[in-house]
């Protein structure tokens, strides 16, 4: 029971959301939208559940005083702190969204801007044209690159010309063939899921 | 010696970068027919149209993502569109306010009215089938915790197919489940605001007609602003970006150069007959 339950619900769920797509009958059609609308509480409860493990990760690390604990210390301070502020004020609150306009925005754009330093590292020292292959995807890379920026159409206006030229065709007949070789195989596996075939999502596989 | 190196890489593209923006060079913006195509698309909408705008940005992707939202937001506003706006990651949050405020300060909007902020719902593309295939009992309340049937904007909507236009503005993939769901079950317009470096995947949904239009990048944004009359951050950032890349492209023809003539270097310091 252990295994059959899980599999008879994926096999029913997956068998009715899909026949929901493809019949215009009513109750399949409801019976279909309630369990998408299921799924989005799951998703809503892994959401706190994932939380709830980072609480309790950062927690112990705090606990037993392992390495580099008081930063665990500021996680769960700031995690509880915003999360009372939330939940007592709500996410729109002026408190809420001073917080987040004033540490939490500008602190993760500049993470993520300092992804650049490392292109221009890169640029520097990994991209060597090795083979013509590699010649002709970085003459591709420079095209595509100058055609996106006013610099490219200064230089001349041919170069955003031929870089669209790239992007909506060799490039877009490239992403066609993955996108529809991606999305059989997504087909096939769904299918094996439906059907009981894939397990892995059970943590225990086929055993 | 490596170090120093770097060092002064970064140094360099520190004052390349900060150099445009505070004396902006005017460089041409470039043609952008997807851009242009998803313009014409907004700007035929008759007056009192209601809207989808799907705000999924966070402050990662914000640079690109948020300039384009703007000009979008404005250009449906200033054509008296009914906005709704909504997100389906929990940052979104933060800019379906702001753009809120914007409407209310810049046009004069009435909440409830003329623009609608419902609240984020997690599940991703899960969320968004509910949306399209039952926007009614997909969402009850508003983002402030309101009764949605008390706002006289939401009588108007009944199904997907009374909305004249989903847009989303994503690093992820929202545009592709506009063109799966929205577009291919429901045949409603839907356009794509992505980051560039997605672009060259959704262009694919622009070319056959899945998307009215697509807007990829700082480029699309600018290329917006400027359309509607408003430069803004995108236009503004346009000349950093553009020599930003001149210069990786100068490395890594520089970095090419250098590699070869030491490649070169070491064969000729080769003994003869050895290997």
């Amino acid at each position: 029971m252990k295994r059959e339950g899980p599999i008879a619900v994926a096999f029913l769920s997956g068998m009715i959301v899909l026949c929901g797509y493809f019949f215009k009958a009513k109750p399949i059609i409801d019976l279909a939208a309630q369990i998408v609308r299921w799924r989005i509480i799951v998703a809503a409860f892994a959401l706190a559940l994932g939380g709830v493990n980072m609480f309790r990760l950062h927690g112990r690390v705090v606990v037993e005083k392992r390495k580099n604990w008081p930063y665990s210390a500021i996680f769960i301070i700031a995690f509880v702190a915003y999360f009372i502020l939330g939940v007592t004020k709500s996410p729109t609150s002026a408190q809420y969204m001073y917080i987040w306009q004033n540490v939490y925005q500008p602190a993760a754009s500049t993470m993520y801007s300092f992804t650049l330093f490392y292109m221009t590292s890169a640029c520097w020292r990994a991209f060597r044209i090795r083979n013509w292959q590699a010649g002709v995807m970085m003459v591709t890379g420079v095209v595509v690159l100058l055609g996106q920026v006013g610099l490219g159409s200064a230089i001349s206006p041919f170069i955003p010309k031929f870089a669209g030229w790239i992007v909506a065709n060799p490039n877009a007949a490239a992403i066609r063939a993955i996108t529809i070789g991606g999305s059989l195989g997504m087909v096939m596996m769904s299918m094996r899921v439906i059907l009981g075939l894939e397990r892995t999502y059970m943590a225990g596989g086929n055993d | 010696m490596q170090l120093k190196q770097t060092r002064v890489i970064w140094l360099v593209l520190v004052v390349i970068v900060l150099l445009p923006l505070i004396k902006p060079l005017g460089l041409p913006l470039g043609p952008s027919p997807e851009t242009e195509a998803a313009y014409q698309f907004i700007d035929k909408l008759p007056s009192r149209s209601i809207t989808i705008m799907d705000l999924s940005i966070a402050p990662s992707s914000e640079g690109e993502l948020w300039p384009m939202a703007l000009a979008i937001g404005r250009h449906h506003m200033a054509k008296g569109h009914r906005v709704i706006v909504t997100t389906f990651i929990p940052d979104g949050v933060m800019y379906a306010e702001k753009l809120k405020e914007v409407a209310e300060k810049e046009f004069g909007y009435k909440y409830g009215v003329d623009i609608l902020v419902l609240p984020y719902r997690a599940g991703g593309e899960t969320a968004l089938v509910a949306l399209a295939d039952n926007i009614r009992q997909a969402y009850d309340r508003d983002q402030y915790g309101r009764s949605l049937s008390e706002l006289p904007m939401w009588q108007d909507i009944t199904k997907i197919e009374d909305i004249a236009l989903v847009s989303c503005y994503t690093a992820g993939d929202d545009h592709l489940w506009l063109a799966r769901h929205v577009w291919a079950k429901h045949k409603v317009p839907c356009l794509g605001g992505v980051i560039a470096l997605s672009a060259p995947e959704a262009i694919v949904y622009f070319q056959n007609g899945q998307l009215v239009g697509l807007i990829s990048g700082v480029k699309g944004a600018a290329y917006y602003e400027s359309k509607i009359g408003k430069p803004g951050l995108a236009v503004q950032s346009m000349d950093a970006q553009s020599l930003g890349h001149a210069y990786l492209l100068f490395l890594m023809i520089a970095g090419n150069i250098v590699f070869w003539t030491s490649k070169r270097r070491n064969l000729e310091k080769r003994p003869a007959g050895g290997d």
